[in-house]
């Protein structure tokens, strides 16, 4: 009798939380490129196996497949439309490279003197078109537009502090927002042949967002749940609110994808010391329910869905001073077995 | 001996459980509204919720079943049918929208884009986008309402306006806005001619009314004077021209230059416990009122404004408890929203017909202290009951008290050091429901 229940037990244990895999490498962030169906993680500098490096891994069973040493240790990193190319930048040097992933060889694209990149897109269409944020210590900024390498004409320069681009899917538009502060600002912008071109700045407490600006297709999402339709329109709408913050500890919201597998908005977040993927839906904006990650986690970032199952982010817990990577298998037979208790005090702060 | 004791325990027991029947739609509700014409319950359903999240819902008030449900936006607010049954009106938290649903076809039918003036090219200039936090539709209009523009942050309007004909009227209130507490809940009054809005603050008191133009609104008088010291989100509702609000003060508003206060409804609406209605089937004022666990509803005279019964509803197990919205579904039917303050709220359907308040365990819902007394006896529990007797234990009155609330003092110095007994009965002193000893020293 006694048997049954222990094992009824580990079994409700299991159901609950899945299975994760832990891959001890101090990744700086990782993207996965369902092209190759393989993950790619930059790596820190002070991994003592694969120091500032960029690493090819099977997205399952996290073996290193490739990797190629880089200059330094690298900040940013991103992917072309076609995913035949990672695009990175270092955190100090002023240059932006690529990564051929079939050849797996390094090519430098760009240069900015003494200057320092604090965010890049290329474009959807032509990976050759490269969009950059430059600036001097803060101020002032520039938004540039880079063909196969050169600089053209028409730049433009905001009169306030621009971190993240988000993009327009046929490579027409530019969004520009401050991910990094409270502000509300953003500025759209017109591609043109020899460059970029604005008439517009927004004020717009609406569509606020922190952190990276990410694309579910033309509408743009960031860790604060706000969804914007920045390019439908002359004028920039709020579509949704994703209530995350209303399940999640303060300030504890780590990576965030739109997954098109799940046709929905994926948070990884901590509550009471725990970490959870919590899902919205990608047409209606609900919650749909949340995971209990199968490890304890202090620190969760990045988030890359694999498929309907696996999941990949980066962590480290309370013990380790480095970050690593936790593959994660939610449990099967079920999408998501949790409704998390809503953090009451988060009502009043749903905006700030 | 033990066989009968327990038989009518479970008699007792059956009584109680037939007292009444409540229906749960467990569903994260945030705004709640009873359609007469159709005997439906409507729901906008908060983004929270897993299976209608963001949704208008439709209640059969019989079975509690969902009927029908439509996506009708991010973080629906608040919600406001047409008088003739046929629209539901919804304003949202996170989309410059409010959206007009058409109940017959169950769509969206109408969209009022409110992020009109958000652009300014060129010259740099901030312009928040703005959203309807309040607003009300008119009696006996189904394209006509009021109201306010407010930004995500501030506590500033940037406008109240006037949508009618198809498009928001030119001339809006833009003036007096900006002060800290601008009139965020709106009320048409006297056959649509004027608006009375009012602060949502427990701490002011601030009525303004507005006059309703052909093409707009104008400000006409604000009232500072009218005490009302709670009237938080569930604002202001209407009876013909007669102002209810939250905290039971009754507005006299047929001269809506003059508001003049006539009366209150003097209920112990605890915690923030504001979902009220004015009862059609009644011809009284109904608040909720609470004692422990036990909730209820009261009945107020709308002449004299006097308690005079009180149904027994559900218990509810929360210590900071709410009841956010009370619709009246029949004279023994009703709707509430209830849940913790600052949390979720579902729905509870109840259906008072059997709920003679004999059926209830009064006892348990009297608290008499101290008993020794020495001076003042405390009586504290089921609310309204209408008489208080003490009697010698010849039998012999000799202090009686009514008791019109939650807790009443009565002074029995008067009285010499003994044993007495105390008798409380029902609101037709016809009941015995307490009857207990009492010593005093």
């Amino acid at each position: 009798m006694k048997k049954i229940l222990l094992f009824s037990l580990l079994f409700i244990a299991s159901f609950a939380f899945g299975q994760s895999l832990i891959v001890h490498i101090d990744a700086e962030t990782l993207l996965f490129n369902k092209s190759f169906n393989k993950l790619y993680v930059a790596v820190n500098e002070n991994d003592p196996s694969y120091p500032n490096s960029i690493l090819e891994l099977n997205p399952y069973t996290g073996e290193v497949l490739r990797s190629i040493a880089l200059s330094s240790s690298l900040k940013e990193m991103k992917q072309s439309g076609d995913h035949s190319t990672l695009f990175f930048t270092y955190k100090n040097e002023s240059k932006l490279d690529k990564l051929d992933i079939e050849s797996f060889e390094i090519y430098t694209i760009l240069e900015v003197g003494e200057l320092s990149i604090t965010d890049f897109h290329s474009s959807p269409i032509d990976k050759d078109i490269i969009f950059i944020i430059t600036s001097d210590n803060g101020y002032p900024i520039h938004v540039k537009m880079y063909k196969n390498g050169v600089l053209q004409a028409k730049s433009f320069q905001p009169n306030t502090m621009m971190t993240e681009i988000g993009m327009k899917s046929d490579g027409s538009q530019l969004y520009l927002h401050n991910g990094g502060s409270t502000a509300f600002d953003g500025f759209l912008l017109d591609v043109v042949e020899d460059g970029i071109i604005t008439d517009s700045i927004i004020w717009d407490e609406m569509i606020r967002s922190f952190g990276p600006i990410k694309n579910n297709n033309d509408l743009l999402y960031g860790s604060s749940g706000c969804v914007i339709d920045a390019f439908s329109d002359s004028i920039i709408m709020p579509v949704a609110r994703l209530e995350v913050y209303r399940v999640a500890d303060h300030n504890s919201i780590g990576g965030y994808t739109f997954s098109t597998i799940h046709n929905a908005y994926i948070f990884v977040h901590e509550v009471n010391d725990k970490g959870y993927l919590s899902f919205f839906h990608g047409d209606f904006y609900n919650y749909l329910g949340s995971i209990e990650l199968a490890t304890h986690n202090v620190y969760l970032r990045e988030l890359e869905v694999i498929d309907e199952n696996h999941f990949v982010l980066i962590t480290r817990t309370a013990k380790a001073d480095s970050r690593h990577i936790l593959f994660f298998e939610a449990p099967d037979h079920i999408k998501y077995p949790l409704q998390l208790k809503v953090n009451e005090e988060s009502y009043d702060d749903r905006w700030n | 001996m033990k066989i009968k004791i327990l038989l009518i325990t479970f008699m007792i027991m059956s009584l109680f459980a037939q007292a009444q029947e409540c229906i749960s739609v467990d569903h994260f509700s945030r705004d709640i509204e009873y359609n007469h014409h159709r005997d439906k319950l409507y729901a906008l359903i908060e983004s929270l919720d897993i299976e209608f999240g963001n949704r208008l819902i439709e209640i059969d008030v019989q079975t509690g079943i969902i009927v029908r449900s439509l996506f009708v936006g991010s973080n629906p607010y608040t919600l406001h049918l047409t008088t003739d049954g046929n629209y539901a009106w919804i304003s949202f938290l996170s989309i410059p929208y409010l959206k007009r649903v058409n109940l017959n076809t169950f769509e969206i039918d109408k969209e009022i884009f409110l992020g009109f003036t958000r652009r300014y090219p060129n010259d740099g200039q901030r312009n928040p986008n703005i959203y309807s936090n309040n607003f009300n539709v008119f009696p006996n209009q189904n394209n006509m309402l009021v109201s306010g523009l407010k930004t995500v942050t501030s506590s500033s309007f940037e406008s109240i306006f006037l949508y009618k004909n198809d498009s928001i009227q030119p001339i809006e209130i833009t003036q007096g806005l900006n002060y800290s507490y601008p009139p965020t809940c709106f009320e048409p009054i006297i056959n649509n001619q004027f608006i009375i809005g009012h602060i949502e603050s427990n701490w002011e008191s601030i009525f303004t009314s507005m006059k309703v133009l052909d093409d707009g609104l104008e400000n006409f008088q604000a009232f500072d004077q009218l005490n009302t010291p709670d009237t938080r989100r569930n604002w202001i509702k209407v009876h013909h021209d007669t102002l209810i609000i939250a905290d039971g003060t009754v507005i006299d508003a047929r001269d809506a230059s003059d508001l003049k206060t006539i009366g209150k409804c003097e209920n112990q609406i605890i915690n923030d416990r504001y979902g009220f209605a004015y009862s059609e089937f009644h011809d009284a004022y109904v608040y909720p009122n609470a004692y422990g666990s036990a909730v209820y509803l009261t009945f107020y005279d709308k002449h004299t404004y006097e308690a005079y019964d009180s149904v027994y509803i559900l218990n509810y197990p929360h210590n900071i408890m709410m009841i956010s919205q009370l619709e009246i579904l029949g004279p023994d039917k009703f709707a509430i929203e209830i849940g913790k303050d600052y949390g979720l709220f579902s729905i509870k359907i109840i259906d008072t017909y059997a709920n003679d308040i004999q059926d209830i365990g009064f006892d348990e819902k009297i608290d008499v202290y101290p008993n020794p007394v020495f001076d003042v006896l405390t009586i504290e529990g089921y609310p309204l009951s209408k008489e208080i007797n003490i009697y010698d234990l010849s039998g012999q009155l000799l202090l009686s008290s009514n008791y019109g609330g939650f807790k009443v003092d009565i002074n029995v110095e008067s009285l010499k050091p003994g044993t007495y007994i105390l008798k409380i009965r029902d609101r037709d002193s016809s009941t015995l429901i307490y009857n207990q000893k009492i010593i005093l020293q």
